[in-house]
């Protein structure tokens, strides 16, 4: 935009803002601008803001429409609030994170970066969908219970909705990543919550848990190993794949979970027979057996594999297993499990493999096993072989370490007599482990049933040393120790102390040979065929399932069997101190008696004196009708959403009562059971730290929740929007800090005006000072006056009238005096000056005359009779002529007159230029005639020099001052010249002077001295002359008449 | 015929000319850029002609004679064109001061010497003037009129600036000289107009009446 305007009427330009031209005052159009709402003020066109109250002039533009993304993407970091003052900052020891923590941490960024990487497979959103409700009294007593000692941080809501689940679903932070990666969609997780049998941390361990396990087309997970691994945190990762291929007996007793959806055909179905050898259904390979049933697709991936795997074998494997039930099975209750009902009746449709076996005809095989097991036992290309099931255990017991070191166990070799391995001793002897110390974890659980007899003696059952061997992480490589959590890595198994625990066998024992046992490979091929379960995730496995949770006293880490704080995983040991005195996980007698339990372990667990078990904060009742989902009872936006990944997959703190006088301020941020340890600082410290690291809620913050306390300092800054009261304090209303209150506030302090203070320096003004201003200042007044004179105003307003008038009145004076009567036409007596010029001429007879023409024809009329009269005379006298002028025009005047009298008898040098300095110059050549070298200009002959040089008498005609002046002056000099002039009437003042003092000789002024210069000359006076003489007389009146008629109509205006 | 256009020519400029009483006009403007651009030609042709010819004539034909002094004032003239040339403009300061240094002085030393001192000569001089009371009163009045432009001294009364009181005799006799002498400068120049009016007037129709057979 430019910056001026331009003026219509002389297109001058003019500044942006000017109301008149600068140039001819008109008023200039008010230009373009924009009015600013604020102030009215124009602002120019490219303004955004306005110049004097800084206001927005444009609207921004409105916000491009588009399709409302479905959600947010994930932010990776909110903005906290800092939990102490600032500056505080020397309690914070970077040493003092755990490993834990800065595990999770890596967890954490690593779940995000997969979360947005894996922004295409979630599921869409279905925000139609309407969100299911379900009344708190439906939950265990134990979730609703509170903690005598404690004080929940929130109520036990009373309602249960899932409303808030996409927001979970989408959620960027931690585990909500992984529910969103995992987490099935709302109708499903509707199915979920009606069937009370499914759970979201369920959902996110099952992939994890099921690398190898097949994709469930109900669910559209993807179980791909690689694929689901980085959705959970790094100890989950590390266990997970470990759980892969050999899960089923374990993850078959989870119920509800999708992924544990595929196990429960195995399980579903009661065993009405205890003492059926072999019974495919219950080892997890069972289905209707109907071909439709036995589809492929059906089929989970680990089965598939198996499957495959097993085509070439025999039915050893399931000899082995079948076997192994036999002995085992009476620890095995099925009931015990909350069986769904389609699966068991197909399981109760189900036959038995014995009876599959036992059928000689192969037609008969075919039709009723499945294509999959036929496929799995290279039936489906030749025919099948019947091979009694104790066979087939057999075989598979001999070669048991092999077949469970590998993943195909069922389709190694099985006739190879490699290990001397005792497999049936292995699963289920009751032999005490020779050289092994037993650790409160025994993953014999998750692969044989229970042994015979009631629960209490299958708790009591030993472990076979062989077996404790495979959780012996301290034999593994260190390959693979490396990759194992920390926590698993340095825990040490310590021999089993309580009775309860390891007579029970369920408690799942982890023995320390004392050697390396035979089998030392068998951890390496564990951990590279998935085959190893690790203890802590397989009582995961258990909880979710729900599967004997009350027949299971289990130390899940293994801190039963620690002595020494030092063995205790370094995590656990910096959450928080460790309580002696509280209840144990559960098994009460064997639990209680560790005093090294962390206090926030024993938090965990159900309130009072409830059995069951703790697992990172979930709690299984012993209650065989009730096995609570651990996210009963708490909404689930509360009970997922702050929870990192690592702590959401497990869920921990959903029973956990908070404590009352936890005044945390990130108590939405840090789970519960952490917030149980705030009594020591350095829990909070780290509960801060870790709440840092997950960032704030991403849901609102419900009522129940207490604020965080925000700092005065921050406090003060809250917007007014939100504090709802006005302060004092300045707020701004623009700028970075808009709506901030207590700014301080940028003001120009030149605009502003303030009371102006004495100065200590007074100016002193002296009196010539006050003089000089009171004269400008009078000065300035007359002026102004003289400028609003009335009648001053009105004569220019009449000037062409009066001009005109004036004319006309000078004009009729001038006809009348040459027509009219002859007033002023008497011949004037000759002046004394013109009497000297005429006798200084008639002194110069015979010698050359200078005749000098300085006039214009403009000065013609009142020269021209003069130098005609001179002339006249110098002609009778017989003197030359040497003719010149300083004037161009007085050249050719000069020239014509002396050609009418001194035709043959004069010389003309023509224009002499350089005024003074010509004229200078000229004084030397008639001074001096020798050093006369010559003129500017015009060249000069010799004679032309010698008659400068005989020149006596100077004749000045001139109408003009300098010239006259030049002359005298420069010639003044020269004695031996004389000077004369004749010159027009007003020049007179001027030449008056130089004739007094006689540098002027003589000395004819105006046409009425000329007019007496002529009686000297004994000649009448020209008729011309004395009529140019009676005109400027009359002229002259007439002009003098105007003038008092002038002065009087001023005076009489003023 | 040519005599007669050329005095009916005149005759309308003359009329162009005095229309300016009544107001700028387009034909006053017309006649005195007419009477400028003739005049200024006029006056070139007269230089050119007898000034700048004879100068070049003599430094092309007489150059050891005296033509050689000539190159310095020619070289100084060409000095002078390149004011107006930006880049060049500086050659004719030197020729400018030289120029009115030259002129300055010798019109100050005329005016010296051919005005001032001749001037106070005349106190001298009976026989020039009317005598001693005259040339007193002529002294005087030269110095009242000198203290008239006096603004120095004085003291603020009522918010305005007075003279001294000595001062203020020669202020008010100088401002009277001062008054009187402006009077007779416009009565002369008055005259002189119109009697230049009239002799215009008496050219034209004795022109007139001449060219009536």
């Amino acid at each position: 935009m430019s910056e001026i305007t331009i003026c219509r009427q002389c297109s001058a330009e003019n500044p942006v803002g000017s109301k008149y031209c600068n140039n001819c005052g008109a008023v200039l159009p008010p230009g373009t601008n924009i009015i600013c709402p604020e102030c009215q003020t124009p602002n120019p066109r490219n303004r955004l803001y306005c110049d004097k109250c800084g206001t927005r002039l444009v609207k921004e533009p409105p916000p491009a429409k588009k399709a409302p993304p479905p959600e947010e993407p994930p932010a990776v970091k909110r903005f906290d609030l800092p939990s102490r003052p600032p500056g505080d900052t020397n309690e914070l020891d970077p040493t003092a994170v755990p490993d834990w923590l800065r595990t999770g941490e890596h967890s954490l960024e690593t779940t995000i970066r997969q979360s947005k990487s894996d922004d295409d497979d979630l599921p869409e959103p279905q925000p139609e969908s309407k969100p299911l409700v379900r009344s708190t009294g439906e939950l265990p007593d134990w979730l609703l219970e509170d903690d005598e000692d404690t004080e929940a941080l929130f109520d036990t809501p009373k309602e249960i909705t899932t409303e808030h689940d996409p927001e979970l679903l989408h959620g960027p932070i931690g585990g909500e990543a992984d529910e969103t990666a995992d987490s099935p969609t709302e109708d499903e997780r509707d199915n979920d919550w009606q069937t009370d049998s499914d759970s979201s941390w369920l959902d996110e361990l099952g992939p994890a848990h099921t690398g190898t396990f097949p994709e469930t087309g109900e669910r559209g997970r993807s179980l791909d190993p690689t694929a689901g691994l980085p959705d959970l945190p790094d100890w989950l990762t590390d266990i997970g794949p470990a759980h892969t291929g050999d899960l089923g007996a374990a993850a078959a007793a989870a119920k509800g979970s999708d992924w544990l959806d595929d196990f429960e055909p195995a399980y579903s179905g009661p065993l009405e027979e205890p003492d059926t050898p072999f019974d495919l259904d219950e080892f997890g390979f069972t289905g209707q057996l109907d071909d439709q049933a036995l589809e492929a697709s059906e089929l989970p991936d680990w089965l598939r594999n198996l499957r495959t795997e097993t085509a070439d074998d025999d039915l050893d494997s399931e000899a082995l297993v079948n076997q192994a039930l036999a002995d085992d099975e009476t620890a095995y209750d099925p009931a015990s499990f909350d069986m769904d009902t389609e699966t068991s009746a197909s399981l109760t449709a189900a036959e038995d493999l014995d009876d599959l076996f036992e059928d000689e005809d192969d037609d008969h095989a075919y039709e009723v096993a499945p294509d999959w097991l036929l496929q799995s036992l290279g039936l489906d290309d030749e025919p099948i072989k019947t091979v009694p099931t104790e066979e087939i255990i057999a075989s598979l017991a001999d070669d048991g370490p092999t077949a469970f070191a590998e993943i195909d166990f069922l389709a190694d070799d099985l006739d190879e007599d490699e290990e001397a391995f005792d497999f049936d001793a292995f699963l289920f002897d009751d032999q005490p482990l020779p050289e092994a110390e037993d650790t409160p974890f025994n993953a014999d659980d998750l692969f044989a049933p229970p042994p015979d007899g009631d629960e209490e003696e299958a708790d009591d059952a030993p472990l076979p040393a062989d077996h404790a061997v495979l959780f012996d992480d301290r034999d593994a490589p260190d390959e693979l120790i490396s990759e194992a959590p920390d926590w698993l890595s340095e825990i040490e198994s310590e021999p089993l102390e309580s009775e309860e625990t390891a007579e029970s066998d369920a408690a799942l024992t982890v023995d320390e040979p004392a050697d390396k046992p035979a089998s030392a490979d068998l951890w390496d091929n564990l951990e590279q065929t998935d085959l190893l379960i690790k203890p802590d995730q397989l009582l995961a496995d258990l909880e979710e399932a729900g599967v004997g949770s009350g027949d299971f006293a289990l130390d899940p880490l293994g801190l039963d069997d620690l002595d020494e704080e030092d063995e205790i995983p370094e995590w656990i040991s910096q959450l928080g101190p460790l309580a002696g005195d509280t209840g144990p996980l559960g098994a009460d007698d064997d639990l209680a008696r560790n005093e090294d339990l962390p206090e926030w372990i024993t938090n965990m667990m159900p309130a009072g004196d409830q059995e069951g078990i703790t697992l990172s904060g979930l709690s299984l009742v012993d209650d065989d009708d009730d096995y609570a989902d651990p996210l009963d009872g708490i909404p689930e936006e509360l009970a997922s959403a702050d929870l990192p990944d690592w702590l959401h997959d497990a869920p921990a703190g959903r029973a956990i009562n908070l404590s009352a006088d936890k005044t945390d301020t990130f108590a939405s941020d840090i789970p519960a059971w952490l917030q149980q340890t705030g009594d020591d600082e350095e829990t909070a410290q780290l509960s801060a730290e870790l709440s840092d690291l997950l960032g704030p809620p991403l849901h609102e913050m419900t009522p129940q929740l207490r604020r965080a306390e925000i700092p005065e300092w921050l406090q003060a800054l809250k917007p007014v929007e939100l504090t709802g009261t006005e302060t004092d304090g300045y707020t701004a209303t623009s700028g970075p800090l808009s709506d901030i209150r207590g700014a301080l506030e940028i003001e120009p302090l030149i605009a502003k005006p303030r009371t102006a203070t004495p100065s200590f320096l007074p100016f002193n003004v002296s009196k010539e000072q006050q003089q000089q201003v009171a004269l400008l200042q009078q000065v300035i007044a007359t002026e102004t006056e003289s400028q609003a004179a009335p009648g001053v105003q009105s004569m220019v307003s009449m000037t062409p009238a009066v001009r005109a008038g004036l004319a006309l009145l000078l004009l009729l004076a001038i006809l009348l005096g040459l027509w009219g009567p002859a007033l002023f036409a008497a011949t004037p007596a000759p002046a004394p000056a013109a009497a000297a010029l005429h006798t200084a001429v008639d002194a110069a007879a015979g010698q050359p005359v200078l005749m000098v023409f300085d006039y214009t024809p403009a000065l013609a009329a009142e020269l021209d009779p003069q130098a005609e009269i001179l002339l006249q005379q110098l002609a009778a006298n017989g003197s030359p002529v040497v003719s010149l002028s300083q004037y161009t025009a007085g050249e050719r005047l000069a020239d014509l007159h002396t050609a009418v009298t001194h035709a043959d008898n004069r010389t003309h040098i023509g224009y002499l230029p350089g005024q003074a300095i010509g004229v200078r110059q000229l004084g030397y050549c008639l001074a001096a005639a020798p050093t006369c070298d010559g003129l500017i200009g015009p060249s000069l002959t010799l004679a032309d020099r010698q008659t400068l040089a005989d020149v006596s008498l100077i004749i000045i005609l001139t109408g003009e001052r300098d010239s006259l002046v030049n002359w005298v002056e420069q010639l003044a000099v020269y004695d031996q010249l004389t000077l004369t002039a004749a010159v027009t009437q007003g020049l007179r003042p001027v030449a008056a002077p130089y004739a007094a003092s006689g540098q002027l000789s003589g000395l004819v002024a105006g046409v009425s001295e000329a007019a007496g210069y002529q009686q000297l000359l004994q000649a009448p006076p020209a008729d011309g002359l004395l009529r140019q003489q009676n005109a400027q007389a009359m002229a002259q009146l007439m002009a003098a008449l105007i003038l008092l008629f002038g002065l009087f109509a001023y005076a009489r205006r003023t | 015929m040519t005599e007669s256009i050329a005095l009916l020519i005149g005759f309308v400029l003359t009329l162009a000319v005095y229309s300016y009483v009544v107001g700028d006009n387009p034909l006053y403007r017309l006649a005195v850029h007419l009477l400028v651009g003739v005049s200024a030609a006029y006056a070139a042709v007269i230089v050119l002609r007898q000034v700048m010819l004879p100068i070049l004539l003599e430094v092309w034909l007489e150059p050891a004679s005296g033509g050689a002094f000539w190159l310095l004032p020619l070289l100084l003239a060409l000095f002078l064109l390149a004011k107006r040339l930006p880049l060049v403009s500086w050659l004719s300061h030197n020729t400018l001061a030289l120029i009115v240094g030259v002129g300055a002085a010798v019109a100050l030393v005329g005016a010296i010497r051919g005005t001032l001192l001749p001037q106070i000569g005349l106190l001298g001089n009976p026989v020039a003037g009317a005598g001693p009371v005259g040339l007193l009163l002529a002294a005087l009045l030269t110095v009242a009129t000198l203290m008239a432009f006096q603004f120095t001294g004085g003291q603020v009364e009522d918010g305005e600036w007075k003279r001294p009181l000595w001062q203020r005799g020669f202020y008010y006799t100088g401002q009277t000289v001062l008054m009187i002498t402006f009077g007779a400068l416009f009565a002369g120049v008055l005259s002189t107009s119109i009697l230049l009016l009239s002799s215009r007037i008496t050219y034209f129709i004795n022109q007139f009446l001449q060219l009536i057979p």
